[in-house]
């Protein structure tokens, strides 16, 4: 898999570079600020997807974004550019699960063990993220990005439900109990930090105007690490695209 | 710009089909789903709660043949059974199988007791352990209780709820007794808050997060009746009853001018399904009914004999499966949470009395 997102990182800087123009002056300003909107989609994921999760529906949710972006030119084709920007993140995702370790909330009791049936898992969150990113720029037209984000949640829903199917209390050999629709909800569950890394390419498209779409790869856990309720680690993977509107 | 995009859409799509080719995963579950005696022909489910299984024989077996009768077992799917059901094995005493999961991880241990007469361990003296730590409770042999229900409760956040029915050594004869102990439970919808002990003779059923709080549904009464020239006549028992201080209505609102009363009965009746608490005493299919309403005052300091006569609604029927079954309760309206913190039910050496069907 890192093979494949190698391999995609060269392809595009080569067809973009197949691109190249040379027709504007900007990047030679030494500080370029600009307010960005976008949208955009992705998933928290676990990385690999576990066995245990088949029959897969995932719905992304039309995500926003904002922000402010400032690029700083070290020399004549690189810079580094950082920025604040607020996120939107979100999906939906209905999988069968089978013998899965998880928790579910029913009333104030906490029930916890092997769940086989279907989960239905809904995610909102709103994060404010501050990339650093070194800037190549090939030509006069074109900057490619790349570098870590850190992120921090201003606000999140992580909720769902498991149904129509059977929970084994503590181990896959405990009481089993009938499942026909439990709610859960770990929303203050939700890391409040994220960080990861982050490429993206941004196009000049006039003297103000601009293209942009970047990619965020989180390293840590959409969850808390001191959350046992799911057994793998789920991590945000969203990617954005949108203008940019240069001060 | 779109191609940059239809490569991070590739990319994605590599992540989703790499992440999706493994082979499912082996089932880490090792359950006894079935029990049956090829010889005996009924098949009986068995709930994942129990770690005990008492098959009561439909038909009346000597004890050369009790020797070598065959049990057929199904279990989980690919999890394995020693020792191997299908050959013939001495049940004359309990026999322990031990299930162990696909994956190699998980054991289960199960008690077998195939039992041959109408009435076994009715003076309470064999019991048999199951769980540990907190999650232990002690069943005598041949009887069921809620008790695995409370290690349920247990599971979700209530641990310190004491398991309700228990042995003592206050015995009225022999060694042990049973004791049945209405216990405070918890707050919530899920989690009833009286848990009134109980002992009754046939099975829990499979739980589910509604039935918890429904406690009616998950009791399973009857066992073959396998008596075929008598008919029971009375039921006997000796109790000892100590009525917890504080009544409590549904809502939980004391009500000072009520006591507490034990349940203690017996139910005859036609077809192979079980009745349940719901029906135990009203449903149609009963033949007869032995209960004790009060008729004699139970003293709370030495055992006093109860001798119930069965009082027949209706003829007894040919030609289809009878069952019966004998039920006592800490709170007599326990199953709607109605009763008495430490109510205290002591119950020992219960018994059948049978009487020829033409008397």
């Amino acid at each position: 898999m890192r093979k494949t997102i190698i391999l995609t990182a060269i392809a595009f800087v080569l067809g973009l570079s197949a691109n190249a123009q040379t027709d504007t002056v900007i990047l030679q300003k030494r500080w370029q600020h600009s307010v960005q909107l976008g949208v955009g989609i992705g998933a928290s994921s676990p990385v690999p997807i576990p066995n245990r999760i088949s029959e897969m529906s995932y719905t992304p949710y039309l995500c926003f974004a904002g922000g402010y972006k400032l690029r700083c030119a070290i020399g004549p084709k690189v810079g580094v550019k950082t920025g604040l920007q607020l996120r939107h993140q979100g999906m939906s995702a209905q999988a069968k699960v089978y013998q899965m370790f998880t928790q579910a909330s029913i009333d104030d009791a906490d029930v916890s063990g092997y769940f086989t049936g279907y989960n239905e898992t809904d995610i909102n969150a709103t994060f404010i993220s501050v990339p650093l990113l070194f800037s190549f720029a090939p030509n006069e037209k074109w900057t490619l990005d790349a570098g870590l984000f850190a992120a921090f949640k201003v606000q999140g829903h992580f909720g769902g439900a498991v149904k129509d199917g059977y929970i084994r209390i503590d181990t896959p050999t405990g009481d089993r109990a009938e499942v026909g629709y439990e709610s859960f909800d770990f929303s203050d569950e939700i890391n409040p930090f994220n960080f990861g890394l982050q490429i993206g390419a941004e196009r000049n498209i006039s003297s103000r105007w601009s293209a942009w779409l970047d990619f965020t790869w989180a390293l840590n856990s959409t969850l808390k690490s001191s959350f046992h309720g799911l057994e793998y680690d789920m991590f945000n993977i969203y990617g954005f695209l949108g203008v940019g509107y240069r001060l | 710009m779109n191609r940059f995009f239809l490569f991070v859409a590739i990319a994605g799509l590599g992540l989703v089909v790499a992440s999706c080719s493994k082979e499912k995963p082996g089932n880490m579950e090792a359950d006894i789903l079935t029990f049956s005696i090829r010889e005996d022909g009924r098949t009986i489910s068995v709930a994942a709660a129990d770690n005990i299984i008492n098959y009561y024989l439909s038909n009346h077996f000597e004890d050369t043949l009790m020797q070598v009768l065959t049990p057929e077992i199904t279990i989980s799917e690919n999890a394995t059974i020693t020792p191997q059901p299908g050959t013939p094995m001495d049940f004359r005493q309990p026999v322990t199988f031990t299930v162990t999961s696909q994956d190699g991880q998980w054991h289960r241990t199960y008690t077998v007791n195939v039992l041959n007469t109408l009435l076994s361990n009715a003076d309470f003296e064999q019991w048999k352990g199951s769980g540990s730590g907190n999650n232990f409770f002690e069943t005598p042999t041949g009887w069921s209780s809620a008790n695995a229900g409370v290690r349920m409760i247990h599971g979700i956040g209530y641990p310190n709820v004491q398991f309700p029915t228990y042995k003592t050594d206050d015995a009225f004869s022999g060694n042990h007794a049973v004791v049945m102990h209405t216990r405070q439970g918890g707050q919530s919808s899920i989690v009833p808050r009286l848990i009134a002990g109980n002992l009754f003779l046939g099975y829990l059923s499979n739980v589910t997060m509604q039935t918890l709080a429904e406690p009616l549904r998950l009791t399973k009464f009857g066992i073959p009746y396998t008596e075929t020239t008598r008919i029971p006549d009375s039921l006997v028992g000796y109790l000892k009853y100590i009525p917890g201080l504080e009544y409590s209505d549904p809502d939980g609102n004391l009500c000072p001018d009520s006591t507490d009363r034990c349940s203690f009965y017996a139910v005859f009746f036609e077809g192979s399904e079980p009745l349940d608490g719901t029906n135990s005493q009203s449903s149609d299919r009963i033949i007869a009914l032995a209960k004790y309403n009060n008729q004699m005052p139970i003293s709370s300091t030495q055992y006093t004999r109860i001798a119930l006569p069965f009082v027949y609604r209706k003829a007894v029927p040919q030609g289809v499966p009878l069952q019966y079954t004998i039920i006592a309760s800490s709170s007599h309206r326990g199953d709607y949470f109605e009763g008495a913190a430490d109510s205290q039910l002591f119950l020992d050496k219960v018994d059948i009395k049978l009487r020829n069907i033409d008397k």
